[in-house]
């Protein structure tokens, strides 16, 4: 595994990649379907991924228990598989999420982060397969019309394969029916997961031999997770069920059969949104709560330039290839 | 268990750098070593493999697949040469001999032995930042390189005058033959061949030494890129510094990792030219870095010399044909200097 770390620097703290009203319509749309899915108790169960029964109880969001695995650190609420599917086909966020509104959102938002992506998607695939062009790509889950559309439109790609995605496009296709890719985007999946493993082993047959996975996923060891627990407005059910540790995620890459080629954390926003909550910060947490209530903005990008160095962001970022 | 097929080995000349290629070789586990060699015995005592201080008998003896060749460069091109010429695949540490003329003769005797690997120990090009630059410019993002600004820099010591790297006869040139022929080789391999040099090289301040302590170059290609480097021994500090600009976009590679950690952190920042202000400020675009807290450059560069001779596949760095070519050019800015040896 290459060890390295990637830093993004910015000229100031990076803002969100949202737009503060579309993010409380979707929480609120989110909220909606958990509340209504609250009719009857779940028993508490094992880690997905250590599969401990030892846990600790990390915080509560709309009536949904969240706990922490005191064996591999990963956190993860207590539901069921049918309300995690039932929130995915629940047509009133996904109608949400394909409208214009929300798509002409993320366009305005996040375009320049997709650009940079795609350039550090092309970076990454000629660091470990050289100079190559005409790549399948396939694409797990992708919401953003933007994004699908700067991939087709990118010379080095001669087909781009949307899998279980909510966008109406012409390139959306049965995981089935895939055409071996040498790049498979699985980015935000972790998190609906409740075998990892499993799901991640399913690639295989549809990732190339010299292919590489480029995995994104929020971290249960990260710095606004773990600081901000149930007051953090970016994690709620059911679109976050699963945060597992660096160190358990992995695991769950090794039990799939993949060799991690490189991880890195270039988030930029965990402070960010622990600023954005500092009043509501516990009063036991004395240093984060003084660090933040008296810290200069270039201070706080230190941080953040510190988090991301050193593995502590809560977004991560793994290419991984077949063993 | 180990699987891999067993070359049997031998390194001659058990410095600081037998023991780095010794410790690389064990930890690939495809070399069997039958000897070490060096004039002084005494660098062999802790070792439990056959001794040897002569290296003619030492390969006549154990008749090796493989030679390693770490001395002093008076010595390289014969060892070199002998052990091609009784069938060993060789690798020798950098540089290729003394001057030009040394590596035109291993170059003419491995082709005379054409099947046979010959790879020299170029072992900056597979550290990490260097690995992630070529690979920055191969995929275009930054679109091509035009100038390559290098500062390789030593700090000297107090025996430095004495050391026999500064011995002419033994070294054949100074700093720009020892340390800056790294920086040299990196320059060819981002942006070709070189067909114009202008440079000086000087002494300083170590005036008392009869090779240089400066060599300020400039390059130039035959497409009209732009090189420039400073070799010194006169930093005071290690210092290793690479700027490669390209046109629509920056490369820095800050620092390389060694035993020591002297050199600093390896680190490479990029950036894209933002001319549109996507970054929201003009002059300040936003930079990528990755940094490396693990050099694996002696295992990668060990493990290619191995395929190539195992699985044939080619020698991609570290060719004859780079070591005559980077030979090439120190022996055009020394005879412009007039400082031939």
């Amino acid at each position: 595994m290459l060890k390295s770390f990637q830093l993004n620097e910015y000229s100031s703290l990076k803002d969100v990649v949202q737009d503060e009203k579309i993010a409380q319509i979707e929480r609120s749309l989110a909220k909606d379907f958990v509340l209504s899915q609250m009719s009857f108790h779940i028993e508490e169960f094992e880690c997905p991924i250590c599969h401990s029964d030892e846990h600790t109880n990390f915080f509560v969001k709309w009536g949904i228990k969240y706990l922490r695995c005191r064996h591999c650190g990963s956190i993860y609420a207590v539901c069921s598989k049918s309300f995690v599917k039932a929130y995915k086909e629940d047509s009133a966020i996904r109608d949400f999420r394909i409208s214009k509104e929300y798509q002409d959102d993320a366009e305005r938002m996040r375009h320049t982060n997709w650009v940079e992506f795609l350039d550090w998607l092309k970076f990454r695939f000629f660091r470990f397969n050289g100079a190559r062009s005409n790549l399948v790509i396939t694409d797990f889950g992708n919401r953003y019309k933007g994004f699908a559309n700067l991939v087709i439109a990118d010379k080095m790609f001669r087909k781009y394969q949307l899998v279980d995605s909510a966008l109406e496009m012409d390139y959306n296709v049965k995981q089935s029916d895939v055409e071996a890719a040498d790049i498979i985007i699985f980015a935000n999946r972790i998190q609906q997961s409740f075998d990892p493993v499993a799901d991640l082993a399913a690639l295989k047959p549809i990732l190339k031999n010299d292919g590489i996975i480029i995995l994104q996923s929020r971290l249960g060891s990260g710095f606004d997770i773990l600081t901000l627990k149930g007051q953090n407005d970016k994690i709620f059910p059911f679109e976050h069920i699963l945060l597992p540790s660096k160190e358990a995620l992995f695991t769950i890459l090794d039990e799939a059969g993949y060799e991690i080629l490189e991880v890195t954390t270039p988030g930029n926003l965990d402070v960010n949104y622990v600023y954005s909550k500092k009043d509501c910060l516990l009063d036991d947490n004395i240093f984060t709560k003084y660090m933040f209530e008296h810290s200069s903005p270039e201070t706080l990008r230190e941080f953040q330039r510190f988090l991301q160095k050193n593995d502590l962001s809560s977004f991560v970022q793994v290419i991984a290839r077949k063993k | 268990m180990n699987n891999r097929k067993q070359l049997k080995v031998i390194i001659i000349g058990m410095g600081k750098m037998g023991k780095i290629r010794l410790d690389a070789m064990q930890r690939h586990g495809g070399f069997e070593v039958v000897g070490l060699c060096d004039n002084d015995l005494s660098a062999l005592q802790n070792y439990d493999y056959p001794k040897f201080d002569n290296w003619r008998i030492c390969i006549e003896e154990t008749k090796p697949d493989v030679v390693v060749v770490c001395t002093i460069n008076l010595v390289i091109p014969d060892i070199v040469c002998y052990a091609l010429e009784h069938g060993c695949h060789v690798f020798s540490e950098k540089p290729p001999g003394r001057n030009l003329g040394d590596a035109l003769r291993m170059r003419q005797c491995h082709s005379n032995a054409s099947s046979l690997v010959l790879k020299f120990g170029f072992n900056h090009r597979y550290h990490n930042s260097i690995i992630e630059a070529k690979a920055l410019i191969d995929s275009g993002i930054l679109g091509k390189p035009v100038f390559v600004r290098g500062v390789y820099g030593k700090a000297g010591n107090t025996n430095y005058a004495n050391e026999w790297r500064n011995n002419p006869m033994l070294s054949g040139g100074g700093i720009l033959l020892d340390q800056g022929i790294h920086m040299l080789d990196l320059i060819r391999y981002f942006l070709g061949d070189i067909s114009e040099v202008f440079s000086s090289i000087d002494n300083l301040v170590w005036k008392e030494i009869p090779t240089e302590d400066s060599a300020y170059i400039v390059f130039k290609t035959k497409n009209g890129e732009i090189a420039s480097l400073h070799s010194t021994c006169i930093q005071w500090k290690h210092k290793f510094d690479m700027d490669i600009i390209c046109d629509k976009g920056y490369i820095a590679l800050n620092g390389i990792l060694t035993s020591t950690q002297s050199y600093g952190e390896e680190r490479i920042t990029f950036y894209k030219k933002d001319l549109q202000l996507a970054s929201g400020k003009l002059g300040n675009p936003i930079e990528y870095t990755m940094c490396f807290d693990t050099d694996s450059s002696w295992d990668l560069e060990i493990g290619e010399f191995y395929d190539s001779i195992v699985f044939k596949k080619p020698v991609l760095n570290g060719t004859d044909n780079d070591a005559v070519e980077v030979m090439r050019l120190i022996d055009k800015i020394y005879r412009n200097n007039d400082r031939r040896i």
